[in-house]
């Protein structure tokens, strides 16, 4: 691909991608504004967070001292069995990152190894002193985690009669969400159809390797090891 | 003896009207790349507001490596108090364009933006930044380390590697797209 042709692409994304005319004119408006704005806007909006963090702080810890004390004395008179607050999170940990940067043929590894790059990168960034944000804010919704199961669970159910169509799968999923709370559960589940692609086993053997050296201590450890070398038939992971 | 003359402050050398008017859409279109759509008009308005503030000190600076700088640093703090970064980008068509798109096609022009933002989210940070300023916004190598402050050749490094990067997603998909 010579200069030329690279440029071309580069001009029709920037055709394609302008902001609107009106997001211009709103967003220019709010600058010019933003002076008489922020006098009148900020101040009460801090001193109304800080009450209101005031008061929830304090109504926390009642809470917390009030059934701390119930608690206990119930343990006293009834010894019941303790519920359990997470039962299945141990299928579903925090991000890795370049898991598989020696294992994966490229179309995984690309998508897989550098998306969590940008989150951390982003996070070392110096700091900067910037305005809170004035518009509302338009990202997030409560169905992303349920999208990202689903779209874990239709690769897992693939695992074994489909490992490419679940390695499709879990590509578009660290595409769409390359910071996932789920994205370890993801590279277990590429190291597992890995190993059961006959057409990617040896890869997933490299897969596996450098998965246990970063995360040998995972949930996930146990299974992961045996993965390659298991009969198809039994190995499990569940999301 | 009388008080000193007033210190005459020079006038600054951008008027905002001017940065708004040359640099909006290399704002928002870094922005946009940083910190996907939904989320690109709120850092480009922060942006901005730091901008206005700003604008008395900037004398001699380089607008557009100052102003990624800035933009970046502001994508970072929004991504932190969100705590998550999405990207909701609609997956691009299966085939991509054999060639460079026509200019006067949109659709063809909005296909190719879409797969570049495909391929962008494959890079790590540092290839995806040196990528958008350098291939997609026209920096020069210069520049782009001043902005991120990092040598030149170190930018001219990372640039050859997204090239390469860029090439072999191509190439793939081409690949791809002719296999039965």
């Amino acid at each position: 691909m010579n200069d030329d042709e690279l440029e071309a692409w580069a001009a029709a994304y920037r055709v394609a991608r302008k902001p609107s005319a009106q997001t211009r004119r709103a967003i220019e408006r709010a600058v010019r504004d933003e002076r008489s704005a922020r006098a009148s806007r900020t101040r009460p909006r801090h001193a109304l967070r800080w009450a209101v963090c005031s008061v929830g702080l304090l109504a926390a810890l009642l809470a917390g001292l009030f059934w701390g004390s119930l608690a206990s004395e119930r343990a006293q008179r009834t010894a019941p069995e303790p519920p359990s607050l997470t039962p299945d999170l141990n299928d579903l940990a925090p991000p890795v990152e370049g898991l598989l940067a020696e294992g994966t043929p490229r179309p995984h590894t690309d998508v897989l190894d550098a998306s969590p790059g940008a989150s951390a990168a982003l996070d070392v960034a110096p700091a900067s002193t910037t305005p809170r944000p004035r518009r509302t804010a338009k990202s997030g919704s409560p169905g992303d985690v349920t999208d990202e199961m689903r779209l874990l669970r239709q690769a897992q159910q693939r695992l074994r009669d489909d490992p490419p169509g679940a390695l499709e799968l879990l590509r578009r999923h660290a595409s769409t969400f390359p910071h996932s709370p789920l994205a370890l559960e993801r590279e277990a589940l590429v190291v597992l159809a890995l190993c059961r692609s006959h057409a990617h086993r040896e890869a997933g053997r490299r897969a596996r390797t450098t998965f246990l050296r970063q995360h040998g201590d995972s949930a996930y450890a146990a299974r992961i090891r045996d993965a390659c070398d298991a009969p198809d038939d039994t190995v499990m992971v569940s999301p | 003896m009388g008080s000193p003359p007033p210190r005459r402050m020079p006038a600054p050398p951008h008027a905002l009207e001017d940065v708004f008017r040359e640099h909006f859409d290399y704002v928002w279109r870094v922005a946009r790349m940083l910190v996907g759509e939904a989320m690109a008009d709120d850092v480009t308005q922060e942006t901005f507001l730091i901008v206005r503030r700003r604008l008395p000190e900037l004398h001699a600076v380089e607008l557009r490596g100052w102003l990624y700088g800035v933009t970046r640093n502001v994508a970072r703090n929004d991504l932190r108090r969100r705590r998550r970064y999405r990207r909701a980008i609609a997956r691009p068509p299966d085939s991509p364009p054999t060639r460079p798109p026509d200019l006067d096609d949109a659709l063809a022009c909005r296909e190719a933006a879409r797969w570049l933002e495909t391929f962008v989210d494959t890079l790590s940070f540092k290839l995806k930044e040196t990528f958008v300023l350098r291939y997609l916004e026209g920096l020069t190598a210069r520049e782009i380390a001043e902005a991120i402050d990092v040598p030149v050749p170190t930018v001219e490094s990372r640039a050859r590697l997204a090239r390469r990067a860029f090439e072999a997603f191509m190439s793939e998909r081409y690949a791809r797209e002719e296999r039965p």
